[in-house]
């Protein structure tokens, strides 16, 4: 029996509904409503869906638990499972948890000692006395030259992980290595799911520290509990804790044969794990990476905060993108070039499917800024309003299977903070860290690949505009913008205005 | 695909067979025989399979191989294997299932005895500092020792046994993980069947020893970048180690040792113990002199099976004489006998073991000559040697006439 069904006989019994009056209602077969109540053939239209919760009355919260059955009999609960697991990562990037972490710090614990122990080896039996350890150890790595941390735990520590996203840097950089478990379950084990220990591990990367993950795959409860000695270890150059997986029970070291021992250690089991990310260091990187990650897939889906309109750019604007005091001015302007044109085969050969802001496009319209490019770029030139219109009326007759559509709430806010595109076999993630610096991540890990692929391949319709819809707006903006152009008006005037 | 297709296949490719003048040899259908080269089907009986053999030609060796196969594919894997094990651990007993490896070198202080953590990368090291502190443990009498590891290291459980090492003063306890789920490693062991054939000779050597078990999947709890899982404890110091006892950090100062014990003391509590010494009753009862029990390897199903070499039954027969009555011999007629061959005679004269209802219990002597009973409390390995013993192989059992004729001769001659 599926969610559905049970779901529907336990609201026929407790309303005392007439099923025969249902049926008239629904306008739909005997023996078919039978069989939908039974759960023994697939659930009804939405259609019919909607007729049945209307007949039966439902309050908003009944009707809301009887829509969330129907679409897991529709998808399977285990897809349904990971599609709600992709939307909370959307819809919570970036998951910064202060509220542990401050209360930690406010609260005047006794137990917690003041100054770290000279001590070659220090026990400690608490989580607070852990946190205290772990906090001062990480703060003075963080303040030393060159500072270098490894971690080898699981990222379930709000505390520690909100403390490493809040770490004030000296300005000198730090390195975080961090080994990690995911889970190589994909099914039945919903308790532990990597998309979770991803939301988790991303804050790090706003703060601006020099932070590498890698993981290894595993059954992550038997790996790290179920009486297991010391399975985690915090290091940095001169102490190492190593301790439980819970962070209640270990011990503090500050001997430095031991530490250059664990360090060791850390350093093989490293060389065992895969990268979480391909971090590229620099534009060109970044552009062939995206290129890379395009050309490999066949179908590709974009959420981000403006049109993707980089292959409608005619090349004659390219040279005025680029400022005149650019380093390497001629290599730079022919690696666009060669960009350009590579972005323009693989849109012919991908569907592109862009989910975006609807403001972003109005801004476009409004000041000619490309705001997709990267800094230098971007700030360097504004479109003309000719140009506007000759870029924006190019969608209309390209070659390109690209599909557009508007974001509608509730990812209005989530497109605003990131930038994400998901093939079937690649994806990455950019976002602005803490000094606006631009970061790509390319993800490297499959499943979540996958999760995140099926979830925007299938997303809710009515989250988004259908593209009619957006494309319609699109034509209204070019006949808004030849409006001002006739008037020979400056746009500078807001376009809602 | 099982094993028994995959070398048929590979022969018919080989040898370049002709299938279908091979379906007329065998006379069996056609498209029998195509199912059971692609392994759809379960394999033939043994006279097909004989007749395939006879078809292709194979070598001795070949014929061994074959034979093998079909053995495998007709136990099913996890059974075969198992039932090796289970066969191994007994004739080994009470010797370690596998012989490789003891400690190099003597215990070795370390340089500052005071220090309060010392690490180690080697395993010569941490076997040095492993024996050291358990000296250590012996000499201040009323020794404790905590292991938490599993019972596969050979070297280290070797040391354990070593004598004048440990005495029966030092209480060890340890926990270990045992596989939730049943299945075979990558050797094609079973795991829990080699832990205990590592575990029972510290019983016989009389050690103060008692074994815990927890459930989890070995693999992945044990080993696969875990930091340090082993612990090793005494009074006065402890080593936390990786899995594979090579890098570690030795403890001497006490705060470290007695939040060790906790957390030891901890996980034990949440363990069940792998055995139980049964009480002198019911050693009594099952000794009692008309059952077989303990004579050999015996089981309770419709009356007691029991499977013992020759001397054994001339024993027990004798030992009827003495007591004698009417009643025991009727008695023994109506238990079921197997006389086992050797090897698997002296095995068990080796170990007994006898299973009723659902308790195993095993018997053997310890050095001094005493013995030792011990109740069985994992189920999965209890059943796994029952197993075993239901299903010896037909060439290690004489005949039911030889068995008759055995008896009758012994008869006489008492």
């Amino acid at each position: 029996m599926s969610d559905f069904s049970k779901l529907l006989s336990r609201f026929i019994k407790e309303k005392k509904i007439s099923v025969s009056s249902m049926v008239e209602y629904c306008g739909i077969d005997r023996s078919a409503m039978y069989k939908i109540i039974k759960g023994k053939r697939n659930p009804p239209s939405l259609e019919i869906r909607d007729r049945i919760s209307h007949f039966m009355r439902l309050t908003p919260e009944e009707s809301r638990l009887f829509n969330q059955a129907y679409e897991i009999s529709l998808t399977g609960k285990d897809v349904y499972e990971k599609r709600k697991q992709a939307e909370k990562f959307i819809l919570n990037f970036p998951a910064v948890f202060q509220t542990e972490y401050s209360s930690f710090c406010s609260s005047s614990s006794s137990e917690r000692p003041e100054i770290l122990p000279e001590k070659k080896c220090t026990a400690f039996s608490s989580q607070n006395i852990f946190y205290f350890y772990a906090q001062q150890i990480i703060e003075s790595e963080a303040d030393s030259e060159n500072g270098q941390i490894g971690l080898l735990l699981q990222p379930d520590s709000e505390f520690l992980f909100s403390f490493l996203t809040s770490l004030k840097l000296s300005g000198s950089p730090c390195f975080i290595d961090h080994i990690f478990c995911m889970n190589h379950f994909s099914k039945g084990e919903t308790s532990y799911n990597n998309l979770d220990t991803l939301s988790r591990l991303l804050p790090l990367f706003i703060n601006g520290i020099h932070y590498r993950p890698y993981f290894f795959y595993d059954n992550v409860h038997s790996h790290y509990h179920n009486l297991n000695a010391f399975s985690s270890m915090i290091l940095t150059k001169k102490y190492a804790i190593t301790c439980t997986a819970d962070l209640k029970n270990g011990i503090l070291h500050k001997d430095p044969k031991t530490i250059t021992m664990l360090w060791k250690l850390f350093h093989s089991y490293k060389a065992k794990c895969h990268p979480l990310f391909y971090i590229p260091n620099s534009v060109i990187e970044d552009g062939s990476m995206v290129q890379k990650t395009v050309k490999n897939c066949s179908e590709l889906y974009f959420i981000e905060p403006e049109p993707c309109l980089i292959p409608f750019i005619s090349e004659s604007i390219l040279p005025s993108l680029l400022p005149e005091d650019h380093p390497n001015r001629e290599t730079m302007l022919s690696y666009m070039y060669s960009y350009l044109k590579e972005s323009k085969k693989s849109f012919s050969k991908a569907d592109m499917h862009f989910y975006f802001c609807k403001n972003e496009l109005d801004r476009f319209a409004e000041t000619g800024i490309l705001t997709e490019l990267p800094r230098p770029l971007s700030d360097t030139y504004a479109l003309s309003v000719k140009e506007r219109i000759e870029l924006l009326e190019k969608i209309f007759n390209s070659p390109f299977k690209v599909h557009y559509h508007f974001l509608k709430e509730p990812f209005l806010q989530a497109a605003s903070r990131l930038r994400l595109c998901v093939g079937e076999n690649s994806m990455y993630l950019q976002f602005l860290n803490n000094q606006l610096h631009r970061s790509y991540l390319f993800l490297q890990e499959p499943e979540i690949i996958e999760i995140l692929f099926d979830y925007l391949k299938n997303i809710d319709k009515n989250t988004i505009c259908s593209e009619e819809e957006t494309l319609a707006y699109f034509r209204e903006t070019i006949n808004w913008l030849k409006k001002k152009e006739k008037e020979n008006e400056p746009c500078l005037t807001s376009r809602k205005s | 695909m099982s094993d028994f297709p995959e070398i048929l296949n590979r022969f018919i490719t080989e040898k370049n067979i002709h299938v279908y003048s091979m379906v007329k040899y065998c006379d069996i259908d056609r498209s029998t025989m195509y199912k059971i080269i692609k392994g759809t089907r379960r394999p033939p009986s043994e006279e097909i399979r004989d007749k395939i053999a006879a078809f292709m030609r194979l070598s001795p060796a070949e014929t061994q191989q074959f034979e093998h196969a079909w053995q495998i594919s007709v136990t099913g894997k996890v059974n075969y294997y198992r039932r090796k094990n289970a066969e191994s651990f007994l004739l080994n007993f009470p010797a370690f299932s596998d012989m490789p490896g003891e400690f190099p070198g003597p215990a070795r202080k370390p340089f500052s005895s005071k220090k309060e953590c010392i690490s180690f990368s080697d395993q010569n090291e941490f076997s040095a500092f492993f024996k050291y502190i358990i000296e250590q443990e012996k000499i201040s009498g009323d020794g404790q020792i905590g292991l938490l590891m599993q019972p596969s290291f050979i070297p280290l459980l070797r040391s354990l046994i070593q004598p004048g090492l440990l005495d029966t003063s030092i209480h060890i306890d340890h926990i270990f993980c045992m596989e939730n789920a049943e299945q075979l490693t990558e050797t094609n062991d079973y795991r829990s069947l080699c832990y205990l054939g590592n575990l029972l000779p510290l019983f016989v050597n009389q050690r103060n020893y008692h074994p815990w078990c927890f459930y989890d999947d070995i693999q992945s709890h044990f080993c696969s970048l875990n930091l340090f899982p082993v612990l090793i404890l005494t009074k006065k110091a402890v080593i936390t180690c990786t899995s594979d006892c090579t890098e570690g950090i030795l403890y001497q100062s006490p705060e470290v040792i007695s939040m060790l014990w906790n957390i030891f003391d901890t996980y034990r509590s949440l363990c069940h113990p792998l055995f139980q010494v049964p009480d002198q009753n019911s050693i009594c009862r099952i000794r009692s002199s008309s059952s077989p029990a303990f004579s050999g390897w015996s089981f309770k199903e419709n009356g007691v099976h029991c499977y013992c070499s020759k001397n054994t039954v001339k024993k027990y027969i004798s030992d009827l004489r003495l007591h004698a009555s009417d009643n025991n011999l009727l008695n023994f007629s109506a238990q079921h006998f197997h006389f086992l061959k050797s090897p698997l005679a002296e095995a068990s004269e080796n170990i007994q073991i006898y299973a009723e209802d659902k308790n195993m219990f095993l018997h053997f002597k310890n050095t001094s000559g005493g013995s030792v009973y011990l109740d069985l409390q994992e189920p999965r390995l209890a059943s796994a040697l029952l197993d075993y013993i239901k299903n010896i192989e037909k060439d290690f059992l004489y005949t039911e006439e030889e068995n008759i004729r055995y008896v009758k001769e012994i008869n006489q001659k008492i």
